[in-house]
């Protein structure tokens, strides 16, 4: 079933058309990538996919609501979200951060079972070890793993990430993409805007690359991702890698 | 038994030791053996009326302020994500004491004594809106202070104006009083008008307080996390402008311990905003009522005003934790 359904989705922002006329799906067990320049609207369609923006046009389904006319709670409770910009306004220790995902279900009174899922996301993220640490002592990759667990920790049927690998050395990136990969292949509905045409390639089942507010390519990543669409999207070349070090895995 | 919870009664327990200090300890010297007597309503009945009737009333007024400026502080803290958030840096107490002295001016406080708290906190309110918008267009944390620095700076001003314009030195007297905080001579009268506006403000915050939580990983993130941030800050806004504006009818303006209070407990409730509230307001009240104690026993030949023992104490530790947050590095 579809999780998650924009149909013909257009949004203004500044009387100017940020998305027009969108349409994209995830399924439960699929991660969807979205590509696209700075400021093709991801951000934006994010957002209105979690229902935080309201679209001027088509509509938006999440588990067959409409998140934008659910409860907070209720819509918290169907699907997670990681934004791009993670301000931390205090040194909170990272085990209370990732406990705060559970704040749709614990309402600021967590309990044993919040409790259970904030251990089990820190145990999937590798972050056992750092629980006790404050967010501001650790480092930029451990933190980012930490924002995932918190959004994980949720446990909801549907995630959303803004660019999570973003400033990320290629280590943590593919960590993160890995964390966020195994909750697509655990039944979850992934849908994550990334930069990195390669980490697309390697993780998302399929993508959706926009430019201009418009989807210009859908599909597998191979057959998608083409030279032309990159000139054309992002105006580069590419071409066999000079240094033939593309990441694809990780290390043992 | 949690950290906060066990420091929650220690600060309870610190404010109500120390309500008791400030009721034995005074000007006019009474001995210990009159003293109890009196504490348990027997004995002279000059004794019981300075234990009852000026020593606990003033005690009692300087913990209810303390509570809600502490509690307030904390609030807007986490509402604003800005350890330096105070009603007094802010210039929420200037306002409000100025909106206060507005009514005593114009003789509306005469006609009817519920005008001084409602006065005071249509003030409160009024700043926070304000600079609730500054917060909202503006990054960082400096440009929340200036906006603060602002409000006060104008508020100070149609202060100024009213003292100018004060007709009788009696009403001088009670506008100096005013703008620079006491608890002298209060009455439980006085405490009766506050008390409806500081249970509305607590319960307003007891309802924010959660989301304040969520609001540590900024609004983007709290709102997907099912936080809803329009009525967070409704009842924060309504919350800190009811405490702050009784708590400026009953003292005048007494500044930083919005500040000093949060800043102390927030370790120990490890920098959950929401947790950082009530031991803040405890903390606040223990706070206030020794330094009366303070003002009431220094060998001054006028008596030191409150708000002026908690300027000593607190604009360094302002400094301090401006400097701690980065404010000066912008």
């Amino acid at each position: 079933m579809t999780d998650l359904a924009l149909a013909d989705v257009t949004v203004f922002r500044r009387a100017r058309a940020a998305l027009s006329g969108v349409s994209l799906s995830v399924r439960a067990g699929e991660l969807v990538a979205l590509l696209g320049p700075n400021g093709a609207g991801k951000t934006t369609l994010l957002r209105t996919a979690l229902g935080l923006l309201k679209p001027d046009g088509g509509t938006v389904r999440l588990a067959g609501a409409d998140p934008a006319a659910l409860d907070a709670r209720a819509r918290a409770r169907a699907i997670a979200y990681l934004p791009q910009a993670r301000p931390l306004a205090w040194p909170i220790r990272i085990r209370d951060l990732v406990l705060l995902g559970r704040f749709a279900h614990a309402g600021g009174h967590p309990g044993p079972d919040d409790h259970a899922a904030a251990a089990r996301a820190l145990a999937a993220c590798g972050l056992d070890a750092l629980a006790d640490r404050r967010a501001t002592d650790v480092s930029g990759g451990e933190l980012a793993r930490a924002h995932i667990a918190r959004a994980l920790a949720a446990e909801t049927p549907a995630l959303a990430a803004d660019e999570p690998a973003a400033g990320l050395d290629p280590g943590h990136a593919w960590r993160v993409m890995g964390l966020l990969r195994a909750r697509a292949d655990a039944g979850g509905a992934v849908l994550v805007s990334v930069h990195d045409p390669a980490l697309a390639a390697a993780f998302a089942d399929r993508v959706v690359v926009l430019a201009g507010g418009c989807v210009t390519a859908e599909g597998r990543p191979d057959a998608a991702l083409t030279p032309d669409l990159m000139a054309r999207v992002y105006g580069v070349r590419t071409g066999p890698s000079r240094l033939a070090l593309e990441v694809t895995g990780l290390a043992p | 038994m949690t950290g906060g919870a066990r420091l929650t009664l220690a600060l309870a327990a610190l404010t109500l030791v120390a309500i008791a200090a400030a009721m034995l300890i005074g000007a006019a010297p009474i001995p210990v053996s009159r003293l109890a007597a009196a504490l348990i309503g027997q004995g002279a009945p000059a004794d019981v009326v300075v234990l009852w009737e000026i020593r606990a009333p003033r005690a009692l007024a300087a913990a209810l302020v303390g509570a809600a400026l502490g509690a307030s502080g904390a609030a807007l803290q986490g509402l604003l994500r800005n350890p330096l958030a105070d009603p007094g840096v802010l210039g929420v107490s200037a306002t409000a004491s100025l909106f206060g002295a507005a009514a005593l001016y114009f003789g509306l406080v005469a006609l009817a004594p519920l005008a001084l708290p409602i006065a005071a906190i249509a003030g409160a309110l009024a700043s926070i809106v304000l600079l609730l918008g500054v917060a909202r267009r503006a990054a960082g944390p400096a440009s929340l202070i200036l906006a603060g620095v602002g409000v006060s700076a104008f508020a100070g001003a149609l202060m100024s104006l009213l003292l100018a314009l004060a007709p009788t030195p009696f009403t001088l007297s009670d506008l100096v009083n005013w703008s620079l905080g006491s608890v002298a001579n209060r009455s439980l009268e006085d405490i009766a008008f506050a008390a409806p506006f500081l249970l509305a403000g607590a319960f307003a915050l007891a309802r924010a307080a959660p989301a304040l939580s969520a609001l540590t990983l900024g609004e983007d993130a709290a709102a997907s996390l099912g936080a809803d941030l329009a009525l967070t800050r409704a009842l924060t806004v309504a919350g800190a402008g009811l405490l702050t504006g009784a708590a400026v009818a009953l003292a005048g303006a007494v500044g930083f311990v919005g500040l000093v209070a949060p800043h102390l407990v927030r370790a120990a409730v490890r920098h959950d905003p929401a947790r950082v509230i009530v031991p803040a307001a405890w903390l606040g009240a223990a706070m206030l009522v020794l330094a009366d104690i303070v003002a009431r026993v220094a060998p001054t030949d006028t008596e030191l005003k409150l708000g002026v023992i908690a300027a000593l104490v607190g604009a360094p530790a302002f400094l301090f934790i401006a400097a701690r947050t980065g404010v000066f590095d912008d």
